[in-house]
């Protein structure tokens, strides 16, 4: 049974090639291209972890961290965020939002697919 | 659109949400126009790279969008990539096809007549020679997708160069609104993405073309309608399904026995011709249905533009 990854991602390309490089190394992954909906489909889908971008409309990336760690169903699903660019005070906002990781965008699909295994792994 | 009261002031504002991000400089009936055009371009770029290839090669549409030219570069697609640029005549301008290097690797794995295993096709950039022989493979690509665009709006696209460094083509100023086409292209068991990067200005001067072009098309259409929908629809067209034609002199004909093989100058990829009398008006391929011999649309042939 494959790990499943619920992927937030705003744009389609950016959505469709991670999930493509996810999908190759063995993950399931299911994409919402609106943060809004996130919650909504991270309970519809049961993921063993969230990968999402930072920098989104509506909602960013923080702010959706936060709100999955103040749902009581969601509190222990993983969730790891990711940007174009990284820098530390990035890091540590992700930390306090309750994140399980951080990861700049263009990471290699094998490279990303054994972090969020680790990430699942560990747990929140 | 939403209205705001602002403090201090009777006056209401109409503030329009605006997101800088996503500039749409490309309205919504180009684009629609522009996606289903370049549906018709994956079907015949997929036909024609699988005969060229020798083997299947399929291309879907998968996704549009419009960001700044930067972030397009930099965000959208992989740091190394084999960015493939395209001159645009008559005006003259450049757009890109981009292309990850392990889908460039593997269709230069087939032009040398090999194919490569999962390892050898995660290589993360290409020698000069791999760059040559790759640019020269595309050219079927390119000349699809310039047989695409020259019905849209009278652009031809010329292989100009290539490079592998997304970040380091510079076309156009980082901030101009830039118009992504993602296909997805499947090879090999291996699928990946290729985009097509369109700024705004490089296509600036023609693209009010497509929404005129659509306009006598719907002329067109809608006086067609009309005539279909009166008596004209309801008499019977006989049409056949052609899978090629040649001409032969009456002694060969006449010696033709069982067993013998007439060799059609249409190429197996290209599928069958579906037509009116001997009017060629749909391309198709042909398959079966319930055991009877069937043909599927794929699209419809284009007439001449006046």
């Amino acid at each position: 049974m494959p790990e499943t990854v619920l992927l937030i991602e705003d744009s389609p390309t950016q959505a469709l090639r991670m999930r493509i490089g996810l999908e190759q190394k063995g993950l399931k992954v299911v994409i919402i291209n609106e943060s809004t909906k996130a919650l909504a489909a991270a309970k519809e889908n049961a993921p063993d972890v969230v990968l999402s971008d930072v920098r989104m409309p509506g909602m960013d990336g923080f702010d959706l961290c936060k709100a999955i760690r103040a749902e009581g169903d969601l509190a222990g699903l993983p969730v790891v965020l990711t940007s174009a660019t990284v820098n530390p005070s990035d890091e540590a906002k992700a930390q306090e939002a309750g994140g399980q990781g951080f990861v700049e965008k263009g990471l290699d699909a094998g490279a990303l697919a054994a972090l969020l295994r680790d990430v699942i792994a560990k747990g929140v | 659109m939403s209205e705001v009261k602002t403090l201090g002031s009777d006056r209401t504002h109409r503030l329009r949400e605006m997101d800088f991000r996503r500039p749409m400089k490309f309205t919504s009936e180009q684009l629609r126009q522009l996606v289903h055009a370049h549906e018709s371009f994956c079907r015949s770029a997929s036909m024609r790279l699988s005969a060229e290839l020798r083997t299947e090669f399929t291309m879907d549409m998968v996704a549009n969008d419009q960001l700044p030219y930067s972030a397009v570069m930099s965000e959208e697609v992989p740091p190394n990539s084999l960015v493939v640029i395209l001159r645009a005549e008559p005006v003259g301008t450049d757009v890109a096809l981009v292309i990850d290097i392990p889908t460039a690797l593997r269709v230069v794995a087939r032009v040398l007549g090999g194919q490569l295993t999962g390892e050898e096709g995660s290589a993360v950039s290409l020698t000069e020679l791999e760059m040559d022989i790759a640019l020269h493979s595309m050219t079927g690509l390119v000349d699809a997708l310039s047989a695409t665009w020259s019905d849209l709006c009278g652009l031809k696209f010329s292989i100009e160069d290539g490079e592998t460094s997304a970040v380091s083509v510079q076309l156009v100023p980082p901030s101009e609104p830039t118009l992504l086409l993602t296909f997805s292209a499947e090879m090999d068991g291996e699928l990946s993405l290729m985009t097509l990067v369109v700024p705004h200005r490089s296509v600036a001067p023609v693209i009010g073309e497509i929404s005129i072009n659509r306009l006598d098309d719907e002329d067109t259409e809608h006086v067609g309608a009309n005539a279909i929908n009166g008596p004209l629809g309801q008499a019977e067209v006989p049409i056949s399904a052609v899978v090629g034609s040649k001409t032969i002199e009456v002694t060969d004909l006449l010696a033709l026995r069982p067993g013998d093989i007439i060799r059609l100058p249409q190429r197996a990829a290209d599928g069958v011709q579906v037509c009116v009398g001997d009017q060629p008006v749909y391309q198709a391929q042909h398959g079966a249905v319930d055991g009877k011999v069937a043909v599927q649309i794929l699209e419809r042939r284009t007439h001449q533009r006046r």
